[in-house]
C-alpha cells in the first residue's frame, strides 16, 4: 500500500469512528437530558421544588442523614404516588409511541407513516372502548383485559393495513389514504359503542379521545413499562433488517439475506403491542409517533442501530415537555398532554411535509 | 458459477419465463437483453430466490439455490436494484454496510468496516461516505449500491438495468466498475440491459430474451443481426460496426 492510500485510509477509519461517536453521544447526552427533564417535571407543581431537591427528596430513604431535605413525608408521598408515575409514563409512552412510528416506518419504507395514520391507534381505543362496555373498568385485572382488547383490535387494522402495503403497485400515498379510510372506520366504531355506553363508561370513553397522563397509577407504569422493556430488544435485534427495508424494500432486504415475510410480522407486532399498550393507558395520543421519529432521524441518521434507541428518547423528552407545559400554561388547569402535542406536532408536520416533500412523497 | 436450467416463472396464470437456460463463469460478464417484459428483471430475481421459479433449477457454486439458506445464498449472490429510492435518512456508509448483513456475528465489527471502508475506497466515494443517500445524483446511487454489492463479497453480481437511468458517462464507469471487479476478483456478473452497444461493449457475451425463452446467445456478432433483432423486438434495425465494436441504430417497427 502506498503513502498515500496509507493517509487516506486513516482520514477515512478516523472520520467514521467520529461518525459512530457523534451518535453515541447524541444518545448519552439524550438521556441525561430525559433524566434531568423527568426531575423538573416531577418537581413541578402547586409547591413546585427544583430538579436537585426533588432527587433528594426522592432519595430520602436511603441517603444518609446529612443529605435529606426538609422535605415533608406528605409531599414526598405526592411526588412518589402522583408526580413521578406520571413522570415515568410520560417517558414510557413517549419512547413506545416513537418507536412504534420508526418501526413502522421502516418497515413500510414510507416516513408519512405512524400508528395514528397507519389507523392503529384508532382501532387501539375502539377495542379498550370495547372492554370498558364489557365492564372491565370495575373488573379486579380489568386493565388487563383493555391492553388484550386494545391489541387485538390495533391487530386486525395493522394486518390489514400492511397486507395491502405489501400488494404490488401500491404507492405511499395509497398506503396512507388506506389507513386514513380506516382511522375514520374505527372512529365511527368508537362513536357506535359511546352510543350504548352508560355515562360512567362514556366518561371513560371520552378521556382516550384526548390522550392524557391524570390519574397515572404505578400498576399502569408498571404494565407499560414491560411492554417497552419486550418490544425495545426485539426491534434492536431487527435494527439491520429495518436498515435494508429502508435502504431498497424488500427485494433488497430478501437479496441482503434477511426473511422478509417474518421479520414484517414480527417488528408490525412489535410496533402495534407498543401503541396499543400505551394507547390503552393514556388515551390517543397524535403525531407524536410520526414526529418524534422524524427529527431523530434529522438528528442522528436513519441507522436503525442508533435511531431506534435516539428515537425512543426524543419522544419521551417531547412527551416531558408536553406534559409540562400542559400543566403550566393555563396552570392550575391542566391541558391533557394529547392536546399539547398535538399543537405542537401539528407545525412541526406540516414544515416537515412542505420542507422535504420530494423526498416524503416520490 | 451460475448455471440455470430449464427455468419456468408464472406472475399467477401469466407465463413470464419458459424454459431459460444460461450459464456464466467466473470472471465473466454475461448481459441479458430483450425488450420490456421478457423476463430479464425476473430471470434476476429467480436466480436470487426474491421470486420462486414454478419450474426448473439455478445451481450456484454448483449448488441448487433452493438448497441454500437465505443468508448464504447472500453471500454468494449480490443484487443491484434498478433503482433506489431515498432510503430514509441513510448515509452512504450505512447503505455499503449493509452488504456486511449476512456476514455478521461475534467479533466481525472490525472486519466488516474493514471491508466497507476499502470498498468505499475502491470506488472512490470517500468524499460521499458521510452523505445522505438519497442527496446523491443517479450516477453517485449506483456506484453506491455497486458498492455494498462488493461488500457483501459474493461471487456473482446480478445487476437490474444499472445503466437505464445515468447519462453517458455514468454508464461508461457504471459498466466499467463492473467489467474491472470481474477481471480483477473473478466476480461473475450477470447484467439485465437495455443499451445493445453499451453492452455488446463490456460484456463477454449477450443473452438475448423474448417471450420468456432465450431466443439466442453468444458473441454480439452472434446475437446483433438484423432477423433476429426484428424477430424480438419487431423493429427494424440497422447493425454497423466501427473499430470492431457493434452499434444499432433503429429504424422502424415492422409489425
Amino acid at each position: 500500500m502506498s503513502s498515500v492510500e496509507t493517509t487516506s485510509r486513516a482520514a477515512l477509519l478516523r472520520a467514521y469512528d467520529q461518525h459512530r461517536a457523534k451518535q453515541w453521544l447524541l444518545i448519552s447526552a439524550g438521556l441525561v437530558a430525559v433524566l434531568v427533564t423527568a426531575l423538573i417535571s416531577t418537581g413541578l407543581g402547586v409547591q413546585s421544588i427544583g430538579p436537585l431537591r426533588t432527587l433528594r427528596a426522592l432519595l430520602s430513604p436511603v441517603l444518609p442523614e446529612q443529605w435529606r431535605t426538609d422535605i415533608g413525608p406528605t409531599q414526598i408521598a405526592i411526588l412518589y404516588n402522583l408526580r413521578l408515575p406520571r413522570a415515568i409514563m410520560a417517558i414510557i409512552g413517549g419512547a413506545a409511541l416513537s418507536l412504534s412510528g420508526v418501526a413502522l416506518q421502516g418497515i413500510t419504507r414510507n416516513p408519512l407513516v405512524s400508528p395514528y395514520t397507519l389507523g392503529i391507534t384508532p382501532a387501539a381505543s375502539f377495542g379498550a372502548a370495547i372492554a370498558v362496555v364489557l365492564g372491565a373498568a370495575s373488573m379486579p385485572g380489568g386493565r388487563y383485559m383493555m391492553v388484550a382488547t386494545a391489541f387485538i383490535a390495533a391487530m386486525v387494522c395493522a394486518t390489514g393495513v400492511l397486507s395491502i402495503s405489501s400488494m404490488r403497485g401500491v404507492t405511499s400515498v395509497m398506503l396512507i389514504l388506506c389507513g386514513i379510510a380506516l382511522t375514520f372506520l374505527f372512529s365511527a366504531l368508537t362513536d357506535t359503542i359511546r352510543f350504548i355506553a352508560t355515562e360512567q363508561e362514556l366518561a371513560i370513553i371520552v378521556q382516550w379521545t384526548f390522550g392524557s397522563l391524570n390519574g397515572i397509577t404505578w400498576e399502569e407504569v408498571g404494565i407499560s413499562a414491560a411492554i417497552l422493556v419486550a418490544v425495545f430488544p426485539v426491534l434492536r435485534a431487527h435494527a439491520w433488517a429495518l436498515n435494508a427495508f429502508a435502504a431498497g424494500g424488500d427485494d433488497v432486504a430478501a437479496s441482503l439475506g434477511f426473511a422478509v415475510g417474518r421479520t414484517r410480522i414480527i417488528v408490525t407486532l412489535a410496533a402495534v403491542l407498543a401503541a396499543a399498550g400505551i394507547v390503552s393507558f393514556t388515551g390517543v395520543i397524535l403525531f407524536l409517533g410520526l414526529v418524534a421519529p422524524h427529527i431523530a432521524r434529522m438528528l442522528i441518521g436513519g441507522d436503525h442501530r442508533t435511531l431506534i434507541p435516539f428515537a425512543a428518547i426524543v419522544g419521551a423528552l417531547i412527551l416531558l415537555v408536553a406534559d409540562m407545559i400542559g400543566r403550566l400554561a393555563f396552570a392550575p388547569i391542566i391541558i391533557p398532554v394529547g392536546i399539547v402535542v398535538s399543537y405542537l406536532g401539528v407545525p412541526i408536520f406540516l414544515h416537515l411535509l412542505l420542507s422535504r416533500r420530494r423526498e416524503l412523497l416520490s | 458459477m451460475l448455471k440455470v436450467v430449464n427455468l419456468h416463472f408464472r406472475y399467477g396464470d401469466i407465463p413470464v419465463l419458459r424454459g431459460v437456460d444460461l450459464s456464466v463463469a467466473d470472471g465473466e460478464v454475461v448481459s441479458l437483453v430483450g425488450p420490456n417484459g421478457a423476463g430479464k428483471s425476473t430471470l434476476l430475481k429467480c436466480v436470487n430466490r426474491i421470486l420462486q421459479p414454478a419450474e426448473g433449477q439455478v445451481f450456484v457454486d454448483g449448488r441448487d439455490a433452493a438448497d441454500y439458506r437465505r443468508r448464504d445464498l447472500a453471500r454468494a449472490v449480490a443484487f443491484v436494484p434498478q433503482q433506489a429510492g431515498p432510503a430514509m435518512s441513510l448515509p452512504v456508509v450505512d447503505i455499503v454496510g449493509l452488504g456486511r448483513a449476512p456476514h455478521r456475528g461475534y467479533n466481525t465489527a472490525a472486519y466488516d468496516r474493514e471491508v466497507v471502508l476499502s470498498v468505499i475506497e475502491k470506488l472512490g466515494l470517500q468524499s460521499l461516505a458521510f452523505r445522505l443517500f438519497g442527496e446523491l445524483s443517479g450516477g453517485e446511487r449506483q456506484r453506491v449500491l455497486i458498492a455494498r454489492a462488493l461488500a457483501q463479497e459474493g461471487r456473482l453480481m446480478l445487476l437490474d438495468e444499472p445503466t437505464t437511468a445515468l447519462d453517458l458517462r455514468h454508464q461508461l464507469e457504471t459498466m466499467t466498475i463492473v467489467r474491472s471487479v470481474a477481471n480483477e476478483r473473478g466476480i461473475a456478473a450477470l447484467i439485465a440491459i437495455h443499451d445493445l452497444a453499451l453492452a455488446s461493449r463490456f460484456s463477454d457475451r449477450l443473452v438475448l430474451l423474448g417471450d420468456g425463452k432465450v431466443r439466442v446467445q453468444g458473441g454480439w456478432k452472434d446475437v446483433l443481426i438484423r432477423s433476429h433483432l426484428e424477430a424480438v423486438y419487431g423493429v427494424s434495425a440497422l447493425v454497423g460496426t466501427d473499430q470492431n465494436l457493434p452499434y444499432v441504430i433503429p429504424i422502424r417497427c415492422t409489425d
